[in-house]
């Protein structure tokens, strides 16, 4: 019916639709401005009115920069969430010194290009500090203008590679991937495994996490009996489950961000793996759950978030009448963190950017709603990460739901 | 050969997400000439709106009308949104295509807004029934899958042989002028065409929401993978279609199970390109070749 020309024109016009759909994601998520979109951000910008104890004076901007759209856009609208909860939770209560906080919250898509032009951006409608940001390549990207900019960042981002860049004005949440990592082998060592079959997403998530994994596995004494590596799209795993199944190991240690855990939770129902999974932090993410049901429940992973500190069930209560129900996401919690420390550091420095990130070099707390009972932020000259490792509770899946195992 | 049996009984599954995939894509094709990048978008939309009624507590077959109306009506709206260009100036073919490119996007966004961002799966009806093959286990929904992209190849092959309105959709595609004088009535059948690719791509959605969870970004990977299919078969083939859904399916699956994953991700590439060197009408499609002096 029609030409091998007009196939190959096709083919053509297939690569240059896709280039032109990655670009529009780019640069179409720079300009997408979210900060308005719930009634948390209502709340939050009409507070100073509202509310008779609410803040009022010009607005203290905050940079908030998020993956909105692309692989990691579903935690990153909890965390956009949980940001606008917070802010108007801040500036009901009077703001800073009186003043209103204002988030400017921009979607990077987690590339890196956009997440430098964001700083830019941020620095030019007059923020005092940038919060979020989700993708560690994007902060390494951005690390240089960052300096440049003498702009505070406070990253969720948890490749230790930032840590090792030393950029005084980048902190991050922690705790870092070296820090699970540590958390993991002792848990290895705990249950007597010594035989862990490694298998990482192709992602930058997994693939900067790959050769840490190995060298920090091979350190403890836990060389993988195999290392493999996964796309997060991929509608079945069960090749690679199989190929752990068959390698003789006595555990999976999978590195990767949320929804895929239900896809190898299916395939390890599917080849009868029969071996615990260990996750990353992500696996808490409520689609694995929804998405892999039963077949979730070997599923182990370490949560940032202690559902039995009071702070913790009291923010459940709030994102419960604000978002209609349902679980409060660790990755809104962490978000209040964040916004918390920068608030907090804030009423000690003003809105300063230096005196900003000077405040922020000391901060420390035990109250924060990340961590163990008992753990605290702890940010130093010398240390920039606010969660060490070891400070997490491990939790795993029974019957479709997140439990959290040894007592803990 | 347990485990040869079990990567190709799962590779025949992936496969016929892929066939049902580019079914969709070639419906067009054959029936107005053009190319839908807007295919895996509308694959998503009816996939998130059966999650949703059957969430709803609708049940699953509910969610699969309430996901072929969408995907119905929004076949129409793009058919009457493309068919006055179509109509009156061949020669914007190539601007509609590009067209369907920013439906693609504008779809992917407003599922965003619709159904969130979260990925989201819908049970299948025969969830937890699986087939064993030694002590492995294949989901039963793969072999639906199969089953259910024979039946609607089966079904195109009758509607664009058998019946009058499949004859002047060929003619239509075959050339807009030509089908013109000879009486066809070029607008309605292009609507026509753009209303069955979205019950295609209606049936295809529902039925890959129970292996693939479905975010809106999902559209993308899903018309990619259609493409290439389609273009490995024949773009103007049903049956080719299906032969390179399976094709890459079982390449894939094989891949990722005797190789490595980085293999696998390559693999529908690197037979793109093989069949557009060795015969670049695809499998089933029709080779024209001229000498070059």
């Amino acid at each position: 019916m029609r030409c091998p020309t007009h196939v190959l024109r096709l083919a053509s016009i297939a690569a240059l639709g896709l280039a032109l759909a990655a670009c529009s994601t780019g640069t179409g998520s720079t300009g997408a401005e979210t900060s308005s979109s719930s009634s948390a951000a209502s709340s939050a910008s009409s507070s100073g009115d509202a509310a008779p104890t609410g803040a009022a004076g010009e607005p203290i901007v905050i940079g908030i920069e998020l993956p909105l759209s692309g692989a990691s856009a579903a935690p990153a609208e909890q965390m956009r969430k949980g940001f606008e909860l917070t802010a108007a939770e801040i500036n009901d209560a009077g703001g800073v010194d009186g003043r209103p906080i204002e988030l400017d919250i921009q979607d990077d898509a987690g590339d890196p290009t956009t997440g430098v032009a964001l700083v830019d951006r941020f620095v030019q409608d007059g923020a005092v500090a940038i919060a979020g940001t989700y993708n560690s390549p994007v902060v390494l990207a951005q690390s240089e203008v960052i300096g440049t900019a003498e702009i505070p960042v406070l990253a969720f981002a948890i490749s230790s590679q930032i840590t090792r860049q030393q950029n005084p004005w980048v902190f991050q949440t922690g705790p870092t991937d070296q820090g699970q990592i540590a958390g993991i082998i002792e848990r290895f060592k705990a249950e007597g495994l010594t035989k862990p079959a490694l298998l990482t997403d192709t992602s930058a998530f997994g693939s900067t996490a790959k050769p840490v994994l190995e060298q920090a596995l091979n350190d403890a004494g836990l060389a993988p009996v195999l290392s493999d590596t996964f796309a997060v799209d991929a509608a079945d795993l069960s090749a690679a489950l199989l190929k752990a199944k068959d390698s003789g190991a006595d555990s999976v240690l999978a590195w990767t961000v949320g929804q895929p855990y239900a896809t190898l939770a299916l395939g390890a129902q599917q080849v009868g793996l029969g071996l615990p999974i260990i996750g990353t932090a992500s696996a808490v993410d409520p689609a694995v759950a929804r998405l892999a049901g039963d077949a979730a429940d070997e599923l182990y992973f370490q949560d940032a978030i202690d559902r039995s500190k009071p702070q913790v069930q009291e923010l459940s209560e709030r994102w419960a009448a604000e978002f209609d129900g349902g679980q409060v996401p660790s990755d809104a919690l962490s978000a209040h963190d964040i916004l918390t420390v920068i608030t907090e550091s804030l009423a000690e420095s003003g809105p300063d950017r230096a005196a900003l990130r000077d405040a922020m070099e000391i901060f420390s707390s035990d109250e924060m709603l990340s961590g163990r009972i008992g753990s605290s932020w702890t940010y130093s000259a010398d240390n920039h990460v606010g969660l060490g490792g070891g400070n997490l509770v491990w939790k795993k899946y029974e019957n479709g739901a997140v439990v959290t195992v040894d007592g803990q | 050969m347990g485990q040869l049996t079990y990567f190709l009984a799962i590779g025949l599954g992936i496969g016929a997400v892929y066939a049902l995939a580019a079914l969709g894509i070639v419906t067009l094709y054959t029936g107005s000439g053009l190319a839908n990048f807007a295919q895996g978008d509308l694959l998503v939309l009816a996939g998130l709106v059966a999650v949703t009624v059957a969430g709803a507590g609708y049940g699953w077959f509910l969610g699969l009308l309430a996901g072929l109306l969408a995907t119905a009506v929004a076949g129409l709206v793009l058919g009457l949104l493309f068919v006055r260009p179509m109509r009156d100036r061949r020669l914007d073919v190539d601007v509609v295509v590009i067209g369907t490119l920013g439906v693609a996007i504008t779809l992917t966004q407003l599922s965003g807004v619709w159904f969130g961002r979260q990925p989201q799966r819908l049970s299948s009806p025969l969830a937890g029934v699986s087939i064993p093959v030694g002590d492995l286990r294949v989901p039963a929904h793969y072999l639906l899958l199969v089953v259910v992209a024979v039946l609607v190849f089966l079904a195109l092959r009758w509607f664009g042989r058998r019946t009058d309105v499949g004859l002047q959709l060929r003619a239509v595609a075959g050339g807009i002028q030509a089908a013109r004088d000879a009486g066809v009535r070029v607008g309605r059948m292009l609507v026509i065409a753009w209303v069955i690719t979205g019950v295609v791509g209606g049936i295809a959605g529902v039925l890959v929401a129970s292996v693939v969870p479905l975010a809106p970004e999902s559209g993308l990977p899903l018309g990619v993978n259609g493409f290439a299919a389609a273009i490995i078969g024949g773009l103007a083939s049903p049956g080719g279609a299906v032969v390179g859904g399976l094709v890459v399916g079982l390449s894939e699956s094989l891949a990722g199970g005797y190789l490595n994953d980085a293999v696998r991700q390559s693999i529908a590439p690197l037979v793109l390109l093989i069949v557009l060197v060795v015969r670049p009408g695809g499998l089933l499609g029709r080779t024209a070749t001229a000498r070059v002096a």
